[in-house]
């Protein structure tokens, strides 16, 4: 039975908030906020599945989240259009002979949104709380690389290396934080900054509204002014209404269209269409650490029984994957091949984990072997997806629960108590597509429990190695391994376009981050 | 009378054929009148015409020339051989000028490919000792003429492991280009050699087709740790010698003259809506004036069309290579079909509104002018302009496949105009979509895989959830 359930997020002012939304949708898809509330003047109103948990970029864990903190934080360096690393809160740095260090020259001319001028000692700040591990940042492996910093001056910070850089600031587009806005470098998820957060970025955070709708405004200082002067990131829980709003010009910007949204779109001559490039796949993740899953035998025979091809069809076009990189990638490994749908070897590998068939369901232990389902709330088309594996895994006799969580309830239970069976998530990557957070033991966002000491081994070599072959050969065996040891099942792959209102232009965006370049953009 | 085509949108989409849908309100200074007299007026008008020509024995040929399976429309129309129609003549010779073109624009991105791939390499990193790369970097820079480069890296083949690598290295030195290395028991590495060359003098092509998607090179290397690290690499001269085949190939069909020129007088009997359906050429006074300004290579064929003017399209690009021109452009377009179909539906036959929606001719016309208007923008060094046209251009719905309106040459502008713009993982994307029906992309996908990893070697990958 499919359930929703909430824990963490169930607050009242969350359902009053819900019951605002809902109420605003049904207005909307009734034509009457349409009429009523027309475009807000030269603002930008953009929809996402659900709000960022949290605007803290030390804590980010979602592509709704990473979009927000474009918008309100800046690096050192940042993205030029052809994706080149240009300084951003640095002005120049000089990289010493053995190139072990950097002297990064910071601008002087920057203002936090609370008009604190930035200085070094926020770059040193964030640096050192990204590593503090009382922290627990999600993102500390993006300062890995940093064996210390130090403030020489306010406009002068020096960078230690743990081992010679050749390009040291590709690495540094991590956000600053302002040092000001903390007690310590043991940086809490709960700390006062996550309700008036505060950055350098092209917009500032204004207020967060009653309808989880989220409220900045341009912040024009002297080295840009955004041509946008409001943007709204408004929560619209229910992805199918999503192209119907941006139809009847209640928001501006869609960053992901569902795939059956397409036709609609592209023949709507108010809105274009913006095909950007993510490394996104979905897929079924066990955990590892809790019984029956750790059985590799269960595993397989699960992956057996998912017809991967009749869920994806629903939803939309796609690829279907084998391993943890999309076709596309260099790193795919194309002679892995599928596991494939098979109930009769299915059954093999479940009798050989010691299942026992009753009456065409499956037993383990005397009890039915039962699947528990947790799906992320915000993952487009999740429900269409749970139901239909739902109902193919009940055919093949398992048991099958299924709840859905909310943001705040699926870190907590699925990234800090590791409290799941299986999830039904994705991941997205940059254009680097590193999955070592993911599959290495040590990897900041492997929730699963996963470690192969082979793959480990991989890992590091292809982090490690400058050759493209070697690394390209590396990781094609690490697609190959982590397939067969079924950690998950890989699903697909879905084209990603953004859509968005013609009256917004000079729209560039970047494929991974989204809202990068917003700061050109501009509203007729 | 129900069309015998009419059965074609169905096969050729499978279950995802979607019908036009209904138009939106144009602008009022848009009209539909350039398209008055246009093979699509035709085809929507008279159906009967359309039937004539695409009913008969070359019917085949027209269903995979709407699909954009080129290749596949070469060979269906040369079923018939020496005894083919003349329609069918015309048909083939179109397929194979496509497939010209298309090797072509995929050859410009291996030429930046492979040099920027193999001179990032040695920049950022160490080319492996004794490796065969040297000579395929070599051999690209060769084939795009550019000899000074070419002599540096066979310099450096040299010291190669492979002796025959060595001996190639310095018998393409000592040799014109164009022209084959002479001798006795040449290498592997020169026979292939020499097969370009036959192949770009004859048009026969069959022997290379069927390797074009191996490497060209294959070493092991015994590294530092102890493994082996298997390398492959691939040929670099296979794009730009399957357009000049087909080139070829194009000439002789149309009798050994000028294949576009031929495409203007026709062949005796021919219809001359055999020229122009499912083309970029709205009217064959056009396709005259188009074809006397490309005479020596399919090159840009079709992007500065008077069609484009007529449309109210600007065939000059503005200075910048702003985007949002390029979106403005497309508008106008757009305007302009929709006003046409508004006043068809308003006037047209049941059968020549079928035909309009099962081969959905709107969108197969407005695609292949975006494609011109692609090709005119890469062509004038506006990659930003090129990207954004060929995006316009494809069916988000399908974008990963091949069909009646995602021509295969919109990816590899795409490829292109990626490349250009920095976007290197991204082109990855658009060669992907290609490689079942264009096994000979497979180098390129290769090779800008290497680059890709060597353009993020410095970058944190960064990852999150949905």
């Amino acid at each position: 039975m499919v359930t929703a359930r909430r824990t963490e997020g169930s607050t009242l002012r969350t359902l009053v908030r819900r019951g605002a939304a809902d109420a605003i949708r049904v207005l909307v898809l009734s034509g009457v906020v349409a009429a009523a509330t027309p475009a807000v003047g030269g603002g930008l109103r953009y929809a996402e599945d659900q709000a960022p948990g949290i605007v803290n970029p030390v804590f980010t864990t979602s592509m709704s989240e990473a979009r927000l903190n474009e918008l309100v934080f800046e690096g050192l360096y940042t993205d030029n259009e052809n994706l080149a690393s240009v300084p951003c809160l640095a002005e120049s740095s000089e990289l010493s002979a053995d190139r072990t260090s950097l002297v990064v020259h910071l601008r002087t001319d920057v203002r936090w949104h609370d008009g604190t001028p930035f200085t070094a000692q926020d770059v040193v700040f964030t640096i050192n709380a990204m590593k503090d591990k009382a922290t627990a940042s999600t993102e500390k492996g993006r300062v890995a690389w940093i064996k210390r910093a130090e403030a020489t001056d306010d406009a002068t910070v020096r960078l230690e290396f743990e081992r010679p850089e050749v390009r040291p600031e590709d690495k540094l587009l991590f956000k600053i934080l302002p040092a000001h806005g903390f007690t310590s470098t043991a940086v809490k998820r709960t700390d006062t900054f996550r309700n008036s957060p505060v950055g350098t970025g092209p917009y500032r955070f204004v207020r967060y509204n009653d309808d989880n709708s989220i409220t900045l405004e341009a912040a024009a200082d002297a080295h840009r002014t955004p041509a946008i002067s409001e943007i709204v990131m408004r929560e619209v829980s229910d992805k199918n209404y999503q192209a119907k709003l941006l139809l009847y010009e209640s928001l501006e910007a869609l960053v992901r269209v569902l795939p059956r949204d397409l036709s609609v779109l592209q023949n709507a001559r108010k809105v274009e269409l913006y095909p950007y490039q993510t490394n996104s796949w979905w897929y079924l993740g066990f955990n590892l650490e809790r019984a029956p899953f750790d059985n590799h035998d269960v595993r397989e025979a699960v992956a057996h029984m998912v017809d991967v091809e009749a869920l994806l069809a629903p939803i939309g076009t796609g690829d279907t994957l084998t391993g943890p990189y999309v076709k596309s990638s260099p790193y795919y490994n194309h002679d892995v091949p599928a596991w494939g749908y098979d109930a009769r070897t299915a059954a093999a590998l479940l009798e050989r984990a010691g299942c026992t068939q009753e009456a065409g369901k499956w037993m383990r232990n005397g009890q039915p072997l039962t699947l528990h389902i947790t799906a992320h709330q915000t993952l487009e088309s999740s429900q269409e997806v749970v139901i239909n594996l739902q109902s193919q895994l009940q055919s093949a006799g398992l048991d099958v629960e299924v709840e859905f969580l909310d943001e705040a309830a699926w870190k907590a239970r699925v990234w800090r108590e590791h409290d799941y069976d299986v999830v039904l998530s994705q991941w997205t990557f940059d254009r680097n597509e590193d999955i070592r957070d993911q599959f290495h033991t040590e990897g900041a966002r492997n929730f699963s429990g996963y470690s192969n000491k082979a793959v480990d081994i991989v890992l590091d070599k292809a982090r490690d190695t400058t050759d493209p072959q070697e690394k390209k050969a590396a990781l094609r065996d690490a697609h190959r391994m982590i397939h067969d040891d079924a950690p998950m099942v890989f699903l697909w792959t879905l084209d990603s376009y953004a859509a968005l209102s013609t009256r917004v232009r000079s729209v560039v965006i970047h494929p991974f981050y989204f809202f990068t370049f917003v700061q050109n953009w501009r509203m007729d | 009378m129900r069309n015998p085509l009419l059965a074609v949108g169905v096969l050729v989409a499978g279950g995802g054929l979607v019908g036009c849908s209904a138009p939106t309100v144009a602008p009022p200074a848009a009209s539909g009148a350039p398209l008055a007299g246009s093979w699509l007026a035709q085809v929507v008008e008279h159906p009967e015409t359309f039937a004539a020509l695409t009913g008969g024995p070359d019917r085949p040929g027209w269903i995979a020339l709407h699909g954009n399976d080129l290749a596949g429309a070469a060979d269906a129309f040369a079923v018939a051989g020496l005894n083919a129609g003349p329609n069918a003549r015309v048909g083939r010779a179109r397929a194979l000028l496509d497939l010209s073109q298309l090797y072509l624009d995929l050859a410009r991105s291996g030429d930046q490919a492979w040099l920027t791939t193999f001179a990032t390499w040695s920049e950022r990193s160490t080319i492996p000792a004794g490796s065969a790369l040297t000579y395929v970097a070599g051999l690209a820079a060769r084939d795009q003429g550019d000899a000074e480069v070419s002599s540096a890296w066979f310099k450096l083949s040299e010291t190669a492991r492979d002796p025959a690598v060595a001996q190639a290295s310095a018998a393409l030195v000592q040799t014109s280009p164009g022209a084959p290395v002479t001798g006795d028991e040449l290498p592997a590495l020169l026979v292939r050699h020499n097969a370009h060359v036959a192949a770009r003098d004859s048009g026969v092509i069959d022997g290379l087709l069927a390797e074009a998607a191996l490497p060209l090179v294959q070493e092991d290397e015994l590294r530092s740790d102890g493994t082996t690290l298997h390398r492959e690499f691939y040929d670099p001269e296979i794009l730009r010698t399957l357009s000049v085949a087909y080139w070829k190939q194009a000439q002789e069909v149309m009798g050994g003259g000028h294949p576009l020129q031929a495409l203007i007088t026709l062949p005796d009997g021919a219809d001359p809506m055999a020229a122009l359906l499912f083309g970029p050429v709205l009217h064959a006074e056009e396709w005259s004036s188009e074809v006397s300004r490309h005479t020596e290579t399919p090159g840009m064929l079709g992007a500065s069309s008077a069609a484009l003017a007529a449309l109210g399209l600007d065939t000059e690009l503005p200075p910048t290579d702003e985007p949002d021109w390029a979106r403005d452009q497309v508008h106008r377009l757009d305007a302009v079909l929709d006003a046409w179909e508004t006043q068809v539906r308003a006037s047209a036959s049941p059968d020549g509104l079928a035909l309009l929606d099962d081969l959905r001719l709107v969108d197969v016309l407005r695609s292949r002018l975006l494609l011109a208007l692609a090709r005119n923008a890469i062509g004038s060094h506006h990659p930003w302009q090129a990207k954004t046209f060929a995006q316009l251009a494809l069916d988000a719905e399908n974008s990963r496949a091949i069909t009646p309106v995602n021509h295969p040459a919109l990816q590899a502008i795409l490829i292109e105009a990626q490349l250009q713009t920095g976007h290197t993982r991204e082109a990855l994307d658009c060669i992907q979509p290609m490689l079942a029906a264009y096994p000979a992309a497979t180098g390129l996908d290769e090779v800008l895989g290497d680059l890709a990893i060597l353009q993020g070697l410095d970058r944190y990958g960064d990852s999150k959830e949905n």
